[in-house]
């Protein structure tokens, strides 16, 4: 079974929290980048 | 209801309960894609004298087609006009009820007995440790998303999404549900359509809630500072959002208080 089925059978709403969760990891990680970046210019 | 028209006996559904979800679907196909049309042309039109002939030859013409439809008389037969009082009175009494979306509120009964089986629908609500699968979410959204992409329409899509989210008790998902010609979607053209219409409550329920819960679900807002992604995408799907979906008309029905 590969991710994206192992994904499909998983509960939905663990799924749903989770992707949220990563989402707003990758968006905070970005910020904090950008922050680095503009510190560093 | 039994009708006599001239000399043939015609029986005509009284409500929604005696209408398949098939027989909606092969109106839609037949008679409900130009009405559509029509109706999206005269809506177009100014207020004018002209606009209201229209409408009213608008009027009788889905008057015709749909007698013609659930009686079996071609529609040129019922143009000639001899019988429109009766034609209009039937039309009125009960199958105007059979092919308009309900206008009043819907209560979501959740279990239903179809073809001598208990058949339910899961809780619209998306809790923890809920058994709904992250593929009973997913699929109908896709097929829907592509219903709309090629024009199939929304009773397409319904038949589809009572095929995945109308099960026996217990009964676990499987995406063959969801395949063309598939038994499951043969069997839901038989469902009353009192019945699909609840399921179509069930779903714009269940998607205002799972939007309301879910940020993954929620459309992503552009990104106020310069630099930013205004798109950052982890996981199964990316950014997307239901809200970018044509809105279907059934989708319109309030919750009963």
């Amino acid at each position: 079974m590969n991710s994206i089925d192992c994904a499909r059978k998983a509960r939905a709403f663990d799924v749903l929290i989770y992707a949220s969760e990563e989402k707003s990891l990758g968006e905070a990680q970005s910020l904090d980048f950008e922050e680095e970046l503009r510190k560093h210019r | 209801m039994r009708v006599r028209i001239n000399t043939r006996e015609i029986t005509l559904p009284d409500n929604k309960s005696e209408v398949t979800l098939g027989q909606r679907l092969d109106f839609q196909t037949e008679h409900g894609d130009l009405l559509d049309k029509m109706a999206d042309s005269i809506s177009k039109m100014e207020d004018a004298p002209d606009k209201e002939v229209e409408v009213l030859e608008f009027y009788f013409e889905k008057v015709f087609r749909v007698f013609s439809f659930f009686s079996g008389v071609p529609v040129d037969d019922l143009r000639d006009g001899r019988h429109i009082d009766k034609i209009l009175f039937f039309y009125n009494a009960s199958l105007a009820a059979c092919v308009e979306p309900r206008a009043d509120t819907l209560e979501l009964r959740g279990a239903y007995t179809f073809k001598g089986e208990r058949w339910e629908l899961p809780a619209p609500e998306l809790k923890q440790g809920d058994p709904m699968t992250f593929g009973e979410v997913i699929d109908p959204k896709q097929m829907t998303k592509d219903a709309f992409t090629l024009g199939l329409g929304e009773w397409y899509a319904l038949l589809r999404i009572c095929a995945v989210f109308l099960r026996r008790p217990g009964e676990p998902y499987e995406e063959a549900f969801l395949f063309e010609g598939s038994d499951r979607v043969k069997m839901m053209r038989d469902l009353p359509l009192a019945i699909a219409e609840e399921v179509a409550f069930f779903l714009s329920r269940s998607i205002t809630s799972c939007v309301s819960r879910s940020m993954y679900l929620n459309a992503v807002k552009p990104r106020e500072r310069a630099g930013i992604p205004s798109s950052i995408s982890i996981g199964m799907g990316g950014s997307t959002s239901l809200k970018r979906l044509p809105r279907p008309r059934f989708l319109t029905y309030r919750e009963a208080a």
